[in-house]
C-alpha cells in the first residue's frame, strides 16, 4: 500500500468509521468464543449456572441486542471503553498508560527509517552505476524480507546478551528516580538506550519500503526535462537534488503517514519479544488472559488512528501537491 | 476479433532461483516426510528438559523435553498449509471480488464498500480478534487470514478489469452478442492471471509470516505444532536467552521461515519479470501493492 490512498469524500470517513464502531460491538457478540465459555467455549472454566447468569446481568449481556447497542454507543460517547476483565480497571486508563510508549518508539522508528531509506534511495537514483551504490538494493530488500523476529533475536544476542551495549527488554530501568539534578536528563538516555534494540528491529524492517518508493520517485525525474533547465539556470546540484525530491515528496510522506497511523498495533510482535510497554503487549497480554475488552479498546484505537492518519493525509498531501488542488483529483 | 495475447520473455532463471526454488522444495519434502524423518513423535516427551543437542536429539530438546528436530519438521505442515491455502482462497477472492465490483451490477457498491472498510482496519488487532473469538484452531485462522488477505489486490484487479473493459475487443465481443460471463472468461481473465499468480505468491509469504507471528504471540492453535508454535514456546522460556538455548531452539524455525520467505519474494519477482516485462524495462519496481506489513 505504498501510493497514496485514494482521496475520499468527507462522508466516507463517518462511514468507515461507523462500521467499525459497528463491527467491533457485533464481532464479540455474535462470534462463539465469550469470556464466560472459558478459552475456546472447552470450558475451562466451570460456572455454576446461577453466578453465569449473575455475571451476564452484571454485564448486560442478558439485554436485547439493542438496549446494549445504545448503552455501548452511549458508553463510547463519554469516552467510556469498558473495564478490563482482569485488573477491572478502566480500558481507556490501560490505553492511555500505555499508548505513550508505542507513539514515541514506532514514530522515532518510522522517522529513522524514513530518513535512511529516503538517503539510500537518492543514492541509488542519482548514482546508480557506482559499484557500493549497487550493493544497496539486495542489502536493503534482503534486510526487509526476514521476519521481525530473526532481526531481533539476532539484535538481542549480537548486542543485547552478547555484547550487552543494550537493553534487551523493557523501556526504562525500574525505580529510575526522573527527579532531582541531571535526573531527568538521564531518564530521557535511560528511555532512549531501551529504545535501541526494538527500534532497530522496526527500523530495519521499515527501511526498504522506503528506499523503494524514494528511489523509484526520484530514478523517474532522473531525465526529466526540467532538472535539464534547473541544471542549465547553473543550479548548483543541491538544489537540483531538491527539484527532484520536491516530486518524490507526496508519496514518500503518504507512505509515512501510512505507517504511523498503523503504528498503533503494528509493532505488537516487537514489543512482545523485547517486552516493550506498548499498545502491542497491551493486546498481547489481553489475548492470553483473554481479555475481551481490552482487545475490543485497543482494536478500536488502532483503526481510528489509523482512519484519522488516512484524513489527515489527505489534507497534507494536498499541500505537498498542487495538481491535487485543482480539483484534478477523481 | 483480437484475443489479448501476453507478451512473454523466456524465462531464464538466476542462480538465486534455482537457490529458492530448492528451498522451497526441500520444505515442501520435510513437510510431507516428516512422519518418516522425524526421529520422534512430535509431541512425545523423549528427553531431559532443555537438553542442547546430542547424537540423540540433533536439536535438543525443548522446556518439556520434546524432540525439537521432530518438533520443526512437522512444523513446516502447519506452517506451508495454512499460508498455501489462506493464500489460494484470498486470491481467488481478490479475483472475483475485483470483477464483480466492476460488472456486478447492484453488488458492486455493497462489495467496494466492504473492500474499503477492510482496507481501513488495521489487521493485526481485528485478525487477533476474529481468532481470539473464534478460538485457535487452524481453520479459523485460514478464514482469518484470507478475510483481510483479498482487499488489497481487489483493488488492483478492479482497476486492471475498469481498463479492460475498455478495449477494443471486449467491445468487438459484446458487439457479436457473446454473454457475459464468456466475455470475463476469455477477455478478462487471461488479463488477470498474471497479477493473480502473483498476489498468490506474495499472500503465501504474508500469509506464512502472519500465522508464525500470531503463533508467537500465542494465537496458534495449540494442539498443531508449527513453527510460530515452537517459537512461541522458545520465547516464552525465561532462559531463552541467558545461555545457548535460543540456537537450537529458537534460530532453527526462525530462520526456516526465514528462508522460505525470501525464496518466495525471489520467485514472486521472477515471476512478475516473467510476466510482465514492462516492468524490466521501467527499471525494477516495487511488486504491487505490498500486502505485507499492516
Amino acid at each position: 500500500m505504498a501510493a497514496a490512498p485514494g482521496r475520499w469524500p468527507p462522508g466516507r470517513y463517518a462511514g468507515v468509521m461507523a462500521a467499525l464502531v459497528l463491527l467491533n460491538f457485533f464481532l464479540p457478540r455474535l462470534l462463539p468464543g465469550s469470556p464466560l465459555a472459558g478459552t475456546g467455549g472447552e470450558g475451562v472454566a466451570f460456572l455454576p449456572a446461577r453466578t453465569a447468569a449473575e455475571l451476564r446481568r452484571t454485564y448486560g449481556l442478558d439485554r436485547p441486542m439493542g438496549q446494549q447497542l445504545a448503552q455501548y454507543l452511549a458508553g463510547l460517547a463519554r469516552g467510556d471503553l469498558g473495564r478490563s476483565l482482569v485488573s477491572h480497571r478502566p480500558v481507556t486508563t490501560l490505553i492511555a498508560e500505555r499508548l505513550p510508549w508505542t507513539v514515541f518508539l514506532v514514530g522515532l522508528a518510522v522517522i529513522v527509517a524514513a530518513v535512511v531509506g529516503g538517503a539510500l534511495g537518492t543514492l541509488a537514483a542519482w548514482y546508480p552505476r557506482r559499484a557500493l551504490v549497487r550493493l544497496i538494493d539486495p542489502l536493503v530488500v534482503g534486510l526487509g524480507t526476514l521476519p521481525e523476529f530473526l532481526v531481533a533475536m539476532g539484535l538481542i544476542v549480537l548486542l543485547g546478551t552478547g555484547w550487552q551495549l543494550f537493553p534487551a527488554s523493557g523501556a526504562v530501568t525500574p525505580f529510575l528516580p526522573r527527579q532531582g539534578p541531571g535526573g531527568l536528563a538521564a531518564w530521557v538516555l535511560d528511555v532512549l538506550h531501551h529504545a535501541a534494540l526494538p527500534g532497530a528491529t522496526l527500523v530495519a524492517a521499515l527501511v526498504p519500503a522506503f528506499f523503494l518508493l524514494s528511489r523509484n520517485a526520484l530514478a523517474a525525474t532522473v531525465g526529466a526535462p526540467y532538472l535539464l533547465v534547473a541544471r542549465g539556470k547553473g543550479l548548483d546540484e543541491r538544489r537540483v537534488l531538491w527539484h527532484a525530491w520536491r516530486n518524490a515528496l507526496p508519496s514518500v510522506a503518504a507512505l509515512l503517514g501510512l505507517r504511523l497511523g498503523y503504528a498503533v498495533t503494528g509493532a505488537a510482535l516487537v514489543e512482545r519479544i523485547f517486552a516493550y510497554p506498548g499498545m502491542g503487549l497491551l493486546l498481547f497480554e489481553a489475548v492470553g488472559q483473554r481479555d475481551y475488552p481490552v482487545m475490543q479498546g485497543v482494536f478500536l484505537t488502532a483503526s481510528a488512528a489509523a482512519l484519522a492518519m488516512v484524513a489527515a493525509l489527505d489534507t497534507v498531501a494536498a499541500r505537498l501537491d498542487p495538481r491535487l488542488r485543482r480539483g484534478a483529483a477523481r | 476479433m483480437t484475443r489479448p495475447t501476453a507478451v512473454r520473455h523466456r524465462f531464464r532463471p538466476r542462480a538465486a532461483t534455482w537457490i529458492a526454488a530448492g528451498a522451497l522444495l526441500a520444505a515442501a519434502g520435510a513437510a510431507a516426510l516428516a512422519g518418516v524423518l522425524a526421529p520422534y513423535p512430535p509431541r512425545a516427551v523423549v528427553g531431559t528438559p532443555a537438553a542442547p543437542p546430542s547424537a540423540a536429539h540433533r536439536l535438543g530438546t525443548n522446556d518439556l523435553g520434546q524432540d525439537l528436530l521432530s518438533l520443526w519438521l512437522h512444523g513446516a505442515r502447519v506452517s506451508l498449509a495454512v499460508g498455501f491455502t489462506a493464500a489460494f482462497l484470498s486470491t481467488t477472492a481478490s479475483g472475483l471480488v475485483g470483477i464483480l465490483t466492476v460488472v456486478g451490477g447492484k453488488y458492486r457498491a455493497v462489495l467496494l464498500a466492504v473492500t474499503d472498510v477492510l482496507l481501513a482496519i488495521p489487521h493485526l488487532p481485528v485478525m487477533v480478534l476474529l481468532v481470539a473469538l473464534l478460538g485457535p484452531g487452524l481453520l479459523h485462522l485460514v478464514a482469518a487470514l484470507t478475510l483481510l488477505g483479498w482487499p488489497a489486490y481487489a483493488r488492483v484487479v478492479r482497476t486492471l478489469v475498469a481498463t479492460t473493459m475498455e478495449q477494443d475487443y471486449v467491445e468487438a465481443a459484446r458487439a457479436v452478442g457473446a454473454p457475459g460471463a464468456r466475455i470475463v472468461r476469455t477477455c478478462i481473465v487471461p488479463v488477470l492471471l498474471p497479477v493473480l499468480w502473483t498476489k498468490f505468491l506474495l499472500t503465501v509469504r504474508w500469509a506464512i509470516l502472519m500465522e508464525a507471528t500470531l503463533a508467537l504471540l500465542g494465537l496458534g492453535d495449540p494442539r498443531q505444532v508449527s513453527w510460530g508454535l515452537i517459537l512461541h514456546t522458545a520465547f516464552t522460556y525465561p532462559l531463552l536467552f541467558t545461555g545457548p538455548a535460543w540456537s537450537w531452539w529458537a534460530a532453527p524455525p526462525a530462520l526456516a521461515l526465514a528462508g522460505i520467505t525470501l525464496a518466495l519474494s525471489v520467485i514472486g519477482r521472477d515471476f512478475e519479470l516473467w510476466m510482465n516485462p514492462a516492468a524490466q524495462a521501467a527499471g525494477r519496481q516495487e511488486p504491487g501493492p505490498r500486502v505485507v506489513n499492516s
